[in-house]
């Protein structure tokens, strides 16, 4: 007895002592917690605001997991896109297009300076280009990157870019977030390539990082050396909170100053919040189209009065209205006409008529047999899946409304949520027979959108394989980039976009649209133009 | 005694080495490629030439087997590769992520034993008094109520309705009592229950009979010796269940956007991002297989006569 | 003497109440098509969160679904799949158990060392991880929560047959001239029955947890079948207008979480297994 009792003593010591260890070592990490918040002055014009993830490296020339909008505050690019698709002057005042269409030169702006002090110039611009440049495959979705032939500073203030064939979106793709944003030169790690990570995050942008948490919080200061208009807020916070109910809650709390993007919190619960009247709201103007997608490959959607039924067959008003509580539009055209050539495009709205849809599909051949409920045609059911992204709610609730409505016309819509990865995967590889897709917005469109269309291995062009008229749809979308005629350009804009929509093969479902939610201190807020920017241009806090 | 440790310990090289074959195979079985996987997840459109450049980095392009040796060589030397999506190295990008995951399980397992041991020790002395109906209720609840919803309800009703605790976040110790209790809820059910038990098991043993004949004080009785003894089948359990709570982790964190290692991995788990899911598993198979061989060492130490009992846990 | 048979009979009462449960749960997954008001994937937006009433007892979901037939759908799911996992992974684990505890040799030696493998990993994450390499949705996940369950049947299995194996009266049947499935029907099953019942209305428990919690990170089912833990994925985004669409599904797990437990430990007492947390 009494050995067993050593023991058990023994037992307790050496466990005593291990769970002291470990106490220690939780100490220690609330001790160095406890200090970082410390040092957080709560700053009285200070916005705090809430993102699903980390902001991740500030690197203006990496992609993810990096986040746009993080990366749109500290750099900034030689042209920016603004509201209707202006370009703006932004590091660059102004630039000249020679006749050919092959040369740029930019005149670059002469009062800036980085973050750190550091100069602004066309030495600077060409070292960021060169080092992007050198990684052009990685860049090759960017139109413009594979056509640059030379890069060159004419002189202090004077940047050339040259290229090989002519391609108008040149300016317009210059105004993306990344990768070709500028860097300050003490930003460059040592070889100057960028893609492996960059020494310090240097930039001529609005905002400076301040202090950075890794998935907590990121503290942006203000660029006191900033050339254009100083923000009026001093800070912005920006916390990790990626749990769109616990963003709510926090928000409710007054713990966040403002919830901002697409899709960042439920629809229902906006409204709700708008309802109360407490905070402020804001809807923006679209900044992309929800697709259907239909895949006129397969056997059934080759029939175009297949793809007709099915776009008479539901209800879109309903269901946009239903899904999206209002928030997002019904969308009768490709592309809203808040893009760059889109405004005159004459292609006819489809209205809801389940009989119509009926009569189409018996048309097609595909009749209801006496006390069934799928439609058949030679002994084969009429059964169509339907791809979505299952971590998208709205995708989520469309894909479950459009099962049930089309069960009324007599089509099995089989529903099937994948993660991104797949649908991308599948979309591409041809597999499958519906499919949400969604363009890219400002300031990608309308020019990458028909580009993709007509790429092959993207899904698009294999998706309107049966259209009659592909040849000549895909001659025309080759022909749009070289163009150096406005009025040329808007034409063939017009007939591609009015063509891919009248077959039926791609149905605009809604606009969709970003939201903004913020306390009633929180003033001057204004969406940005381009889909990918931040939001604190002009934001100020009343306090 | 000292050879069976070292066998022991050399035992466990096999079975890890199982169980890196058991992932290695799998993730191998899985149709996804992890080239056009990284390239998806970078968000970059992947072309032929890209596509291959990353096979040929990945090392896609070798036989299996060098493909597994090299894979073990570098799992040894804690290098699990680069993760598909942040393109920095996985060792790095869940070591930072420890620490949080770390100081939520010690939460969970300090508010555990703070409410298990003094409701299973006097259950276990009251038996069929209110305090043994509560352990009851708490054994059966903890193990039955699902903690994703457990701990939204916390949230309504703690963070939103009385405003006393934060929603979210980590940093003060007031962050940390939500999380911790739902948590800390299946290990109360576990451990109430198995204290209860060990301390009835305890009270008819003949030692307690000796000491109270030879006139000790019952408190002295109780708190000293049946205490004691009644609680190390508990760091069994505590050892047992450390796989448990690691799976818990994952929920908790997902439910109080809990910047750790567990929300980590459900977000490699939608983005396919491989190595970082390999990690995790096998981080976790190399836990539960040392804190089992650590149990297994600890009773051997209180109980010499078990030599190699199977220790088998869900 | 009186407390045992006190207990005894508290276990009785505990598991005439639970086969009620039990019974009841059965029913709504047998007749769900009859009971449910309405088919419970059916969208009606016009409809959408509505409060109860007599055309909808429970009120409707985001999608103006009525959320009594989701419910009552979604024990079909829960109890079916859980039901599925619990007789694939017996069934494994009594072919692997029974063949390497008869066999032993290299046989045993290579079955064991997979279990080995597989019991490395907390089995949960197991699971996870399985999901995250092969992909989300409901098959992968019953395929990996039955990958990862079996071997436990395996080696309690194999542990008893290697126990009966040392019993005399199997001996003596060996001795006796009966043929091997003989034994193994006369002697073997009978004795391993109990404890794999009360291991099943565990495991029944388990699985309905798991597949729940696996959906409720959104990998287990989906939409739009009914499954309590989706429903409270779904839920989670109403919680402060409409809590009930959480808390009712939430309700339901463990309502049939704590009977098939209770269960269990009821059959446990009654055969007097002891039970291993």
């Amino acid at each position: 007895m009494a050995v067993q009792r050593k023991r058990n003593r023994k037992t307790f010591i050496s466990l005593f002592v291990t769970f002291m260890m470990l106490s220690a070592f939780l100490a220690g990490c609330t001790n160095s917690t406890a200090e970082t918040t410390v040092s957080v002055t709560e700053s009285k014009s200070m916005l705090t605001f809430a993102w699903p993830r980390d902001i991740g490296e500030m690197n203006p020339h990496i992609y993810n997991p990096s986040q746009l909008f993080a990366q749109s505050m500290v750099y900034e690019p030689l042209v920016g896109y603004e509201d209707g698709g202006e370009l703006k002057g932004y590091l660059a005042e102004s630039w000249e297009i020679s006749e050919d269409g092959k040369e740029y030169i930019f005149n670059l702006r002469q009062n800036v300076k980085f973050s750190d002090g550091s100069d602004f110039n066309a030495e600077i611009v060409k070292r960021n280009f060169d080092t992007v440049l050198q990684n052009a495959q990685l860049h090759s979705w960017l139109g413009f990157i594979s056509k640059v032939e030379q890069t060159e500073a004419v002189d202090e203030y004077k940047f050339k870019l040259t290229l090989k064939e002519p391609y108008y979106p040149t300016i317009q793709e210059l105004a993306v977030v990344r990768p070709t944003r500028i860097l300050g030169a003490a930003g460059f790690p040592e070889g100057d390539d960028t893609s492996k990570g960059v020494a310090k995050p240097v930039g001529t942008g609005p905002w400076v990082l301040e202090e950075h948490k890794v998935d907590e919080y990121a503290i942006f200061a203000r660029n006191e050396h900033y050339w254009g208009e100083l923000p009026k807020v001093e800070r912005i916070k920006v916390k990790v909170i990626p749990d769109a109910e616990t963003r709510v809650l926090a928000f409710e709390k007054g713990d966040l100053d403002l919830i901002y993007g697409e899709g960042v919190i439920n629809i229902d619960t906006f409204k709700q919040l708008e309802s109360t009247g407490s905070y402020e709201t804001n809807i923006s103007e679209p900044v992309a189209t929800r697709l259907l997608v239909m895949n006129s490959k397969k056997e059934q959607l080759a029939d175009e009065r297949v793809r007709q039924a099915l776009h008479y067959g539901f209800n879109k008003q309903a269901m946009v209205e239903g899904v999206t509580s209002g928030l997002e539009a019904v969308a009768d055209q490709i592309l809203s006409t808040n893009f760059p050539y889109t405004s005159d495009i004459d292609a006819a709205a489809v209205e809801y008529n389940v009989d119509k849809a009926k009569e189409l599909l018996d048309e097609a051949g595909w009749k209801l047999p006496e006390g069934k409920a799928v439609r058949e045609k030679d002994g084969k059911l009429l059964e169509i899946e339907l791809m979505y992204n299952a971590t998208e709610t709205i995708q989520k609730m469309m894909a479950e409304t459009l099962q049930s409505e089309y069960a009324v016309i007599g089509v099995k819509l089989n529903i099937v949520g994948v993660e991104l990865t797949t649908q991308v995967e599948r979309f591409k590889a041809n597999e499958f027979d519906l499919n949400f897709f969604s363009n890219y917005g400002a300031p990608y469109d309308p020019h990458t959108f028909i580009n993709i269309v007509a790429t092959e291995g993207f899904g698009f062009r294999e998706a309107i394989s049966a259209y009659p008229n592909k040849d000549e749809l895909l001659q025309m979308i080759a022909k749009v980039p070289q163009t150096t005629d406005e009025a040329e350009r808007q034409e063939l804009y017009s007939s591609i976009l009015e063509s891919l929509q009248e077959q039926g093969a791609i149905v605009p479902v809604s606009y969709i649209k970003k939201i903004a939610i913020y306390q009633k201190d929180v003033a001057d807020f204004k969406f940005p133009a381009n889909r990918d920017a931040h939001p604190f241009t002009g934001i100020s806090m009343n306090k | 005694m000292g050879i069976y440790i070292t066998n022991r310990i050399l035992a466990i090289i096999p079975i890890f080495l199982l169980a890196t074959l058991l992932t290695f195979g799998l993730i191998h079985m899985s149709p996804v490629d992890p080239a056009e996987a990284y390239l998806t997840a970078a968000h970059i459109q992947p072309t032929e030439e890209i596509l291959a450049q990353k096979r040929q980095e990945f090392g896609l392009d070798q036989p299996l087997y060098i493909q597994y040796l090299k894979s073990v060589i570098k799992i040894s030397q804690a290098d699990f590769g680069t993760s598909y999506v942040s393109n920095k190295p996985v060792w790095d990008e869940v070591s930072s992520r420890m620490s949080a995951t770390i100081q939520l399980a010690l939460g969970s397992i300090l508010t555990a034993i703070a409410v298990s041991v003094p409701v299973g020790f006097l259950a276990g002395l009251k038996k069929g008094s209110g305090i043994d109906h509560l352990s009851r209720f708490l054994s059966f609840f903890g193990a039955s109520i699902p903690s994703f919803w457990f701990g939204y309800l916390l949230i309504i009703f703690f963070s939103v309705k009385l405003d006393l605790f934060p929603v979210e976040g980590i940093g003060t110790w007031k962050h940390l009592v939500l999380p911790s209790i739902t948590l800390a809820l299946p290990l109360i059910a576990l451990y109430t229950r198995l204290l209860r038990a060990s301390v009835i098991e305890n009270l008819e043993k003949p030692y307690v009979l000796f000491a109270r004949t030879r006139g000790l004080q019952e408190k002295l009785i109780l708190g000293k010796h049946v205490l004691r003894m009644a609680i190390s089948p508990m760091v069994t359990g505590l050892g047992m269940n450390l796989g448990k709570l690691m799976t818990g982790t994952i929920i908790v964190e997902a439910v109080f956007s809990w910047p750790g290692f567990g929300r980590y991995f459900i977000e490699a788990i939608f983005n396919r991002d491989v190595p970082v899911i390999q990690c995790y598993v096998l981080l976790a198979a190399a836990l539960f297989i040392i804190s089992n061989l650590v149990v297994d060492l600890i009773q051997m130490y209180i109980d010499p006569r078990i030599s190699s009992k199977g220790i088998t846990e869900r | 003497m009186t407390i045992k048979v006190h207990a005894r009979l508290k276990s009785r009462k505990v598991m005439i109440l639970c086969s009620i449960i039990i019974g009841i749960l059965i029913l709504i997954t047998l007749l769900a098509p009859w009971i449910a008001p309405h088919d419970p994937t059916l969208v009606n937006l016009a409809h959408k969160l509505k409060s109860p009433s007599w055309e909808y007892p429970l009120g409707t979901d985001h999608l103006g679904r009525c959320t009594l037939s989701r419910l009552l759908y979604a024990a079909r799911i829960s109890l079916g799949y859980a039901t599925l996992i619990f007789l694939s992974a017996l069934t494994i684990g009594l072919v692997v158990g029974t063949l390497s505890g008869y066999k032993g040799g290299w046989v045993d030696q290579l079955l064991m060392r997979i279990c080995d493998g597989i019991m490395a990993f907390p089995s949960l994450l197991l699971v996870l991880g399985l999901v995250g390499i092969f992909g989300h949705g409901l098959k992968q996940v019953i395929l990996a929560l039955i990958f990862v369950q079996w071997v436990y049947y395996a080696r309690i299995i194999r542990g008893m047959v290697l126990s009966l194996r040392e019993q005399t009266y199997i001996a003596a049947a060996q001795i006796s001239g009966s043929s091997q499935w003989t034994i193994i029907r006369k002697h073997v099953i009978p004795n391993v029955l109990p404890p794999l019942a009360v291991m099943g209305a565990l495991e029944m428990g388990w699985a309905i947890m798991d597949i729940s919690a696996m959906s409720f990170l959104g990998l287990g089912v989906q939409p739009p079948t009914p499954e309590w833990g989706a429903m409270i994925h779904e839920g989670k985004s109403y919680i402060r207008s409409h809590p009930e669409l959480m808390i009712y599904p939430g309700l339901m797990i463990m309502l049939v979480v704590v009977t098939f437990n209770l269960f269990g430990e009821a059959l446990s007492e009654r055969y007097g297994i002891k039970r291993n947390s």
